[in-house]
């Protein structure tokens, strides 16, 4: 799927460019966004050295496993294939945490390393796993308490009240949350039906 | 509200502070167990980064063709009959291929028609209940070397149009 969207943004973006023969423009898109995305994961790259550097505090002090212990009947049904007390749960609590604060670039570190045990945990091939697709469904679905970017941008623009979409954001992000994780739930669960 | 902004601020330091006194309880060598952590980001950081270049190569000469402010011109009848402001269209195309391109047209939007607007309200609502779906997906399968997605994408994209549904409803309820 990310293969057939990859190769049809690239090529209908380069026939517009032929068509209306921007040629140069075509290869200088091509060089600057592969360059922002370099620039990109540098400026990353200190988010990640960060928040993984702490998580490397909270897992020698134990408190990703005790985290993952906490949370357990609500990522349990949602993780049903994770064992409960692994550091992949651990690492998902902690995900999901720090994208309901809105902690935007703590969340992607924490995410990235839960989905690299999840893909030690079970042996896929290649093959995304249940765990796997609801833990990216979820990160795609924009749960956060506080859309701190847009109100900083509203403010910005003189917004007579910047924080007035609170409300309605948290509404419209719960809503498409949960319809997101009962249709993987309900794709998940149809799938091992068939295989019974 | 100011109280609002003044915790949002404080959660991050705060967050630090917490663990770093919490190993320091659990008696961690926490100097050294940063220091291994921050290894282990550089290398997933390394390793994500040509998932990242080949995203952000094809959305980049789209965007830059010209791709997105075509399809805004497809859609922009059938969104008016829906009672979706056009204004609010390249915001909903743009944003699930790059969270940065979509804050410059929200910007855009804010700029034209006004924060405080109902086009406004509407596109702070979709930004705040979207994602940024195919980057996101290119950079959590990339770290698990996942190549195979199943229906990861085509839920995305459904629940990035609930999202644009549940925001219009939610913003004719409480704006107009």
């Amino acid at each position: 799927m990310i293969n057939a969207v990859w190769a049809l943004l690239l090529l209908a973006g380069m026939l517009f460019f032929f068509i209306g023969g921007r040629f140069q423009e075509a290869g200088e898109a091509a060089i600057n966004s592969v360059k922002s995305a370099v620039e990109l994961m540098i400026g990353m790259c200190g988010a990640y050295c960060l928040w993984m550097g702490v998580l490397g505090i909270a897992r020698k002090a134990g408190l990703v496993e005790a985290l993952a212990k906490r949370s357990r009947k609500l990522l349990c049904f949602l993780f049903p294939t994770v064992p409960a007390e692994s550091e992949a749960m651990g690492y998902i609590a902690l995900n999901l945490i720090a994208n309901i604060l809105g902690m935007g670039n703590a969340a992607t570190p924490f995410g990235l390393r839960a989905m690299e045990e999840l893909a030690k945990l079970q042996d896929c091939q290649g093959r995304a796993t249940d765990a796997m697709l609801m833990l990216v469904i979820i990160n795609n679905s924009a749960i956060q308490l506080l859309p701190i970017g847009t109100i900083a941008l509203r403010a910005a623009f003189s917004s007579a009240d910047p924080y007035s979409i609170m409300l309605t954001t948290l509404i419209s992000t719960t809503c498409n949350t949960l319809l997101a994780v009962a249709a993987a739930k309900l794709i998940q669960r149809r799938r091992q039906k068939c295989r019974r | 509200m100011q109280a609002v902004s003044i915790i949002s601020a404080a959660i991050v330091p705060s967050f630090i502070v917490l663990i770093v006194i919490y190993g320091l309880i659990k008696k961690v060598d926490v100097y050294n167990a940063f220091v291994e952590g921050a290894k282990e980001g550089l290398n997933t950081a390394v390793k994500i980064l040509p998932y990242v270049a080949a995203m952000m190569l094809a959305v980049g000469i789209f965007s830059a063709s010209g791709g997105f402010d075509m399809i805004t011109g497809i859609f922009e009848k059938p969104a008016k009959a829906l009672g979706i402001p056009a204004e609010v269209l390249p915001l909903f195309l743009v944003r699930p291929f790059s969270g940065s391109a979509a804050m410059a047209v929200l910007a855009d939007i804010f700029k034209n028609s006004g924060p405080d607007s109902f086009a406004g309200l509407l596109a702070s609502t979709m930004m705040g209940s979207s994602e940024t779906i195919f980057y996101t997906s290119a950079l959590y399968f990339g770290a698990a070397r996942i190549k195979k997605t199943r229906y990861a994408i085509p839920l995305a994209l459904c629940s990035e149009i609930i999202g644009l549904i549940s925001s219009v409803l939610v913003c004719t309820w409480a704006f107009s």
